[in-house]
């Protein structure tokens, strides 16, 4: 069978894509429409698909539950990325839709001297609003409200504790089919 | 009216042109040619490649060329070269124990099984000037041994290992795949094959130098040269899809086994110990100074007591890279008029208040 | 022989591992993040590390502006520029409300920065902490620990000796109250731009292989005293050739008796106020 292709443009597309991901983790919560879609294979949205062409390959391992064959060759061949045997050893993580978020906790954190040896986790998410917490932290001007289908109330509070460890923590990407908003550790919710 | 001045761009364009030209120098006298410098400059050739890491005559050539002669310019245009170009696949470790051999001493044995091979070796000339040398048609005839070499040398450190007296030399835990310095930053604490690819990128003086304090007392030394070989060695890959080895070429190559003496400690008996230099090319002053300072810095290792530069990682370690070296210094020559100039008022403001407090006592 | 480089000069592995690295470095404001620093074809000291920084963010549709010393057109900035308009194909420009990448070398532009602007600073040693411990090992646990005692008892020491903090340029600053940082050896007169800017500050050390961050609206604080706060340069004189009194001022000597002028180091910012004022 026939793998689909990658960024039409790899270079050039890449390069807007991490431009618009970089902007979404320097300003959180503000989710950003992704400026190039690459055609989705299975079990992916497109933006996933833009968002793993632009940051993966054999120097990074990820790990994905349950990927389906055809996506997880896909991935290797355009990117080379290593597959993490657990969760807890991937640079990557990458939670798709109607998957649960594991513990942040249990992922790659850092360390005291080195807290950038920590995970990034990509989580997909059909919808996103403004009614689930309100942010602030770097990358504010002034608070504001955000909230992702993907996400319960149980992941706020998790995500509680994963800000109370900075410097450690991880940092998340939630993705929808065609935008992306970011959440680094430094980020601070309240429920709203 | 004083005007800012403008025009950066045509004087760097010019700076281009009298930079060619002062290259080209005398017109009336042939121009230099690649093939000249690979085959008359051959040594200078062997450090800008092992500087730059990348074994490539041709290029090593036009390097020496494009920086008139400036060996550490010549490095800094081979490594910016280097950079760009892809990784197809890494070789298999070098077998130097398999090298077709053209130099061979020992300073350990008086003989040495296949014998002491001295080859093109400077050493025992005369350091006369020689004006048999002032024309251009010299064309030596060496005479060369009846017989050639055995195809594989013995090591003379296995001498001393089938004994126990030296210390085993062993991969480290798990064997594990050495790091890139050229793709990966140096962290410490760092290992020893790390180390030694530093050093071995490292500038020859800056080592020579470091090797030479710790003969002066600033470490504890002994060293002698167990073995220093030098000739040609096969590269060979074996493609992941291929599942066998190829063999794509030779580099020639220049290693040193420096043995040290050991008093021992809680842990380890009294033996010798090693120190490793590799160079490419002949690159005899550059591998034994390596041997000596990969020595040194297993110090903290093997338990001594650390406290000359040469013993010190990050000391060393840090400041081994002439490429880098060279452009920190020089960088003091671009514009610092901002940094200056806050530096002029705060020493106006100390200054004035130094006089002052002078006024006052006086 | 000709050899056609990637799009930026870096190859495409390379810019992905300095994204990641940005990435990090944008999620822990002030941290220094080690990357894998290349060779680059300008010397080590030069600007490789802003180099790097920028040839892994431009695209097609950004327009840089370079500045060293806040001019656009001093001799390594023009050089810089050279690379990029070689090696990227991008619009260039001195404006510096028209760039949306600004690369630059001991200064923050006068004319204030606006959101969605990207600033990259080049920095030569990104250890705050260095001069008062040469080990690397040992600052990294300062940092890990948040033991910054070091710098202000050499602060301090300076207001002993001198009445007031004797250090005028690359003077150092608490990111989002964690990390001590360097802001690059701009002079202090530009720190205070560097807290809440809403643009993206990015620092590259390639010599010493550090990339670090200050996001959009970040808490930058330089360091103080309660009695002895911070405080910035200031001129008794103003430009000579607009007249500005709020921009950095260069000394220039203009004879053999040492007489001697003031103009604004921010060439784009001193002909703007030039242009406004014939208007």
């Amino acid at each position: 069978m026939m793998l689909l292709p990658q960024f039409d443009k790899p270079v050039h597309d890449a390069q807007r894509t991490f431009r618009i991901v970089l902007s979404a983790l320097a300003e959180p919560l503000a989710p950003l429409a992704l400026p190039v879609l690459p055609p989705a294979p299975q079990g992916l949205l497109p933006g996933t698909a833009a968002v793993l062409l632009t940051l993966l390959d054999q120097e990074v391992s990820l790990f994905s539950a349950n990927l389906p064959a055809d996506t997880n060759d896909w991935l290797r061949f355009h990117t080379g990325v290593r597959l993490a045997d657990t969760v807890a050893d991937g640079d990557f993580v990458l939670v798709r839709d109607g998957e649960t978020v594991p513990q942040l906790a249990s992922l790659k954190a850092g360390e005291a001297a080195y807290p950038d040896r920590s995970a990034t986790v990509i989580i997909e998410t059909a919808r996103f609003g403004t009614d689930q917490v309100e942010g602030c932290g770097p990358g504010f001007a002034a608070p504001r409200r955000f909230g992702a289908s993907a996400l319960s109330a149980a992941f706020w509070a998790d995500w509680w504790i994963n800000h109370a460890r900075f410097p450690l923590g991880v940092d998340l990407l939630l993705v929808s089919a065609d935008a992306v908003a970011g959440l680094p550790r430094t980020t601070q919710v309240t429920e709203i | 009216m004083y005007v800012a001045v403008k025009g950066g761009e045509t004087a760097i364009l010019n700076s281009y042109e009298l930079l060619a030209a002062d290259r080209r120098g005398d017109q009336d006298t042939p121009e230099l040619t690649l093939a000249q410098i690979k085959g008359q400059m051959r040594l200078a050739l062997a450090r800008v490649m092992q500087e730059g890491s990348l074994y490539d005559e041709d290029l090593a050539a036009l390097a020496l060329k494009q920086a008139s002669g400036d060996v550490t310019e010549a490095v800094f245009l081979l490594r910016a070269f280097r950079t760009t170009l892809p990784r197809l696949g890494y070789s298999l470790p070098l077998d130097t124990a398999a090298m077709r051999v053209r130099r061979r001493v020992s300073g350990t044995f008086k003989d040495v099984p296949g014998g002491q091979v001295l080859g093109p070796t400077p050493d025992y000339t005369q350091r006369l000037l020689d004006f048999g040398l002032t024309g251009s048609d010299s064309a030596p005839s060496p005479t060369l041994a009846e017989q050639p070499l055995p195809e594989r040398l013995p090591c003379v450190l296995d001498v001393l290992g089938s004994e126990g007296l030296i210390e085993p030399e062993r991969p480290a835990d798990g064997d594990p795949a050495p790091k890139d310095l050229t793709r990966e930053p140096l962290m410490f604490p760092a290992d020893r094959a790390t180390r030694l690819q530093n050093l071995a990128r490292g500038d020859e003086g800056y080592l020579l130098g470091l090797a030479y304090s710790t003969q002066r007392g600033y470490a504890e030394s002994h060293p002698f040269a167990g073995e220093i070989r030098m000739g040609e060695v096969a590269v060979t890959v074996c493609p992941e899809e291929l599942g066998f080895e190829i063999e794509i070429g030779e580099v020639t190559l220049t290693e040193c086994q420096m043995i040290n003496q050991f008093a021992g400690s809680r842990t380890a008996p009294p033996q010798f110990t090693r120190g490793y230099g590799l160079s490419f090319g002949e690159g005899e002053r550059k591998a034994m100074a390596m041997a000596l300072v990969d020595r040194s810095l297993r110090a903290a290792e093997l338990g001594e007591d650390v406290h000359a530069p040469a013993q010190q990682q990050e000391f060393v370690l840090y400041h081994t890279d002439n490429v880098e070296a060279s452009g920190f210094v020089q960088h003091l020559k671009l514009p610092h008029y901002v940094d200056f100039q806050a530096e002029l008022s705060l020493i106006r403001t100390l200054r004035k208040q130094f006089d002052a407090q002078q006024g006052d006592e006086a | 022989m000709n050899i056609e480089y990637n799009y930026g000069f870096l190859d495409e592995n390379t810019k992905r591992m300095l994204r990641r690295g940005l990435l990090k470095a944008v999620a822990i404001p002030g941290y220094q993040v080690p990357f894998g620093s290349r060779e680059m074809p300008l010397p080590y000291g030069w600007g490789t590390g802003g180099i790097q920084v920028t040839a892994s963010i431009i695209g097609e549709a950004d327009t840089l502006k370079v500045i060293d010393q806040g001019a656009d057109d001093t001799t390594n900035a023009v050089n810089i520029r050279r690379f990029f308009g070689r090696v990227a194909q991008v619009q260039t420009t001195e404006k510096t409300g028209e760039a949306t990448v600004i690369q630059t070398r001991h200064r923050i532009p006068e004319t204030a920065l606006q959101a969605g602007q990207v600033v990259v600073f080049q920095v030569p040693e990104p250890e705050p902490l260095r001069t008062l411990e040469s080990s690397e090992v040992e600052t990294r646990q300062l940092h890990a620990h948040q033991e910054y005692g070091l710098m202000h008892v050499k602060l301090y020491e300076d207001i002993a000796r001198y009445g007031h903090i004797a250090t005028s340029y690359d003077y150092p600053v608490m990111v989002n109250g964690r990390y001590l940082t360097s802001p690059s050896p701009i002079p202090k007169f530009d720190n205070p731009k560097l807290h809440q800017s809403p643009a993206l500050l990015l620092f590259g050390a390639g010599r010493e292989k550090r990339l670090y961050a200050i996001p959009p609206y970040t808490d930058v604080e330089s360091l103080a005293f309660d009695d002895h706060p911070f405080d910035v340069q200031t001129w008794d004189s103003h430009c000579a050739l607009c007249g500005s009194t709020e921009s950095y001022l260069d000394e220039i000597i203009t004879d053999d008796a040492g007489s001697r002028m003031f103009v604004c180091s921010d060439t784009d910012y001193c002909a703007t106020h030039q242009q406004e004022a014939k208007q």
